[in-house]
């Protein structure tokens, strides 16, 4: 199940990036973010990326581990741009 | 020569796409499928059992050796490969040189795990043939489809490159996409399934490159080795074999019990699973007896070797999975490429990831046609030509391979077993159909072509679980009620398909009879669109 542990670390990653982002953040609070805030996300981002990394290395077959990381990386890339594109809203909820 | 260098970028990128472009997406598509090979395998030949993969390995070899007595005496070599995965679902026998009046002089046969007889089922080509396709092409020479998608795949890989630097917001679109935009959601949808799947594209094009690399690149085994045949064999025989070929004695012998060698392997390798036995010259005083390990278990595609005297059981030699550097790179690569290693659930990732490979190169198609298209009605022109022709080409293969494909299915159902070379027309009719689906977009409008061909599709793969159920014995519901995953996983994909293509013909369906409150927000001096349009 440690992969859908990863999966998840790595779309509140991007969701992160994302909403460092000027156009996704108008796109789910309709107002731009201050410096500070773009950074805390930017942050939070990276910060869940890099744990994501070292959660799907943290096995006996870390070779499998790097491999699914990178798999789930892009499926999880491609949710975030899904939820933003249909419903940016979504993130409001969740993420706050 | 254009002006600045992304600009020249672009325009490689934009030509090379599209040249070689369904070329591409016909590798991609085939090999997309080969990820389910044996799964495939297994649905085009229902007669085949559940695949058992807890038979112990002195038992399956028992069987296949007792085969190999029957069916390949005297032969040079037997070789016989154990079910240890989804990789080989069942025991596999092959020979070489063997004599005897009736006798075949080589050949391959898939056993029944049970019995030990050679598995009978109908004549198909099966999962293994498509597969195959994407990088044979199936009917032409093998040198020349290895030159042809050699080339295709090296710019590829010049595409990918150039793709990332005439990107202008790479990071601040990355995770943009604006739908119902034109020719805008066209280029968003291209750079999301590039951008997002850009390590699973790159790793794909550059380890395709690596799998014939002494193709691409002979000169560097023939400034060490020389350049004859000989030679090269030299250098496969180095890098490849733990031991030098033995010649055959003209003394026979007895040969070493095989449960001993399976034990004495399994000790070696502290009870790692094997996955083949190679007995070269059996029952000769010069016989040995090479036994592989398995070289899926990890993305490194190697596996250790053990050579053991074919009569008296001693140990020769022992070649590692790791014997250098640059071995060991290949091997990643192949690995990496093949996928042999994936269990479920990555596995179905690298199908994914394999559609969006095809998604991207579709995508690609489709852009430097609607980009064409709007110019040519902004201008109120004609559309050219080579336009009509590129947005013809685009549908008959972005939809019509896959048609074509789900009638290589119906030909596997529907061609009567009796019928001589049965395997070779299911190919046949793959390419026939494709063919007819080409004739059919020459002949009528784009806009309708689009649509019929999704419809075509959606019924294609919607009924082939129908067609199964009424062909074999295994419809779904016994197949569920069995617990046969891969018939019905293969099934409910199938139905799957056939849902999607059925949503896209209803979406197409949808805008080809636009509501008023969409002809609303139109300007109406755009009245005749090809489909892939936005609003």
């Amino acid at each position: 199940m440690s992969f859908l542990l990863v999966f998840l670390l790595a779309v509140i990653g991007f969701t992160g990036l994302a909403l460092s982002l000027d156009r996704h953040y108008r796109q789910v609070w309709q107002s731009l973010p201050s410096k500070q805030q773009r950074w805390r996300w930017r942050l939070c981002g990276w910060f869940c990326l890099l744990l994501s990394l070292v959660v799907s290395l943290n096995r006996s077959n870390w070779d499998h581990g790097l491999v699914f990381w990178f798999a789930l990386l892009t499926l999880a890339a491609l949710s975030v741009v899904l939820i933003l594109s249909y419903r940016p809203t979504l993130l409001r909820g969740s993420v706050k | 020569m254009k002006a600045t260098f992304r600009h020249s970028m672009s325009w490689l990128h934009t030509w090379v796409g599209l040249l070689l472009g369904w070329l591409l997406y016909f590798v991609f598509i085939t090999g997309t499928a080969g990820y389910l090979d044996t799964e495939i395998d297994r649905w085009m030949m229902p007669e085949a059992p559940i695949a058992d993969f807890s038979v112990a390995p002195e038992k399956t070899l028992e069987l296949s050796i007792r085969y190999l007595e029957q069916h390949a005496p005297d032969a040079q070599r037997w070789f016989s490969s154990l079910p240890i995965n989804r990789n080989d679902p069942y025991p596999r026998v092959f020979w070489s040189g063997a004599q005897g009046e009736g006798v075949a002089a080589r050949g391959s046969q898939l056993l029944d795990p049970t019995t030990g007889a050679a598995l009978e089922t109908r004549d198909t080509s099966g999962g293994q043939t498509l597969y195959r396709m994407h990088w044979r092409l199936h009917y032409l020479p093998a040198e020349m489809a290895f030159w042809l998608v050699g080339v295709a795949t090296m710019f590829m890989l010049i595409a990918l490159i150039t793709g990332v630097i005439i990107h202008r917001k790479i990071f601040a679109d990355f995770f943009s996409f604006r739908p119902k935009k034109g020719p805008r959601s066209w280029l968003d949808a291209h750079n999301i399934t590039s951008v997002l799947s850009l390590p699973f594209q790159l790793m794909i094009t550059y380890s395709g490159l690596i799998f014939m690399m002494f193709t691409y690149m002979p000169l560097v085994v023939a400034a060490w080795y020389g350049t004859g045949a000989e030679s090269r064999q030299q250098f496969f025989d180095e890098v490849f074999s733990p031991l030098p070929a033995q010649q055959a004695s003209t003394e026979t012998a007895s040969m070493v019990a095989l449960e001993q060698i399976v034990h004495q392997a399994q000790l070696h390798w502290q009870g790692a699973a094997l996955r083949s036995i190679d007995i070269q010259h059996p029952y000769n005083a010069n016989s040995r007896i090479i036994v592989r390990g398995n070289h899926a278990s990890g993305p490194l595609r190697a596996a250790g070797t053990l050579v053991f005297d074919g009569v008296s059981g001693e140990l020769l030699t022992e070649q590692p999975a790791r014997i250098s550097g640059s071995k060991t790179f290949r091997d990643l690569m192949l690995g990496l490429h093949e996928g042999l290693f994936a269990g479920p659930v990555l596995r179905a990732l690298y199908v994914f990831f394999g559609l969006l490979g095809s998604a991207m190169i579709a995508t690609g198609l489709m852009l430097w046609s609607v980009k064409r298209r709007e110019r040519a009605e902004k201008s109120r022109q004609q559309p050219h030509f080579g336009l009509r022709l590129v947005e013809k080409l685009n549908v008959a293969t972005v939809l019509g391979l896959p048609v074509a494909i789900a009638a290589y299915f119906w030909a596997n159902r529907l061609l009567p077993l009796e019928l001589s070379n049965r395997a070779g027309w299911e190919v046949h009719s793959l390419f026939l159909v494709w063919l007819l689906l080409l004739i059919h977009a020459s002949l009528r409008s784009t806009r309708q072509v689009w649509l019929e061909q999704s419809w075509l599709a959606a019924a294609a793969f919607g009924c082939l679980p129908l067609l199964n159920a009424l062909t074999t014995d295994r419809h779904l519901l016994t197949s569920l009620a069995a617990g046969d995953w891969v018939f019905a996983g293969f099934d409910l994909s199938m139905l799957g398909l056939g849902v999607l293509f059925a949503c896209l013909a209803g979406y197409l369906q949808s805008k080809a009879v636009p509501s008023t409150s969409t002809a609303s927000t139109r300007p109406a001096a755009r009245p005749s669109k090809a489909w892939p349009e936005a609003k």
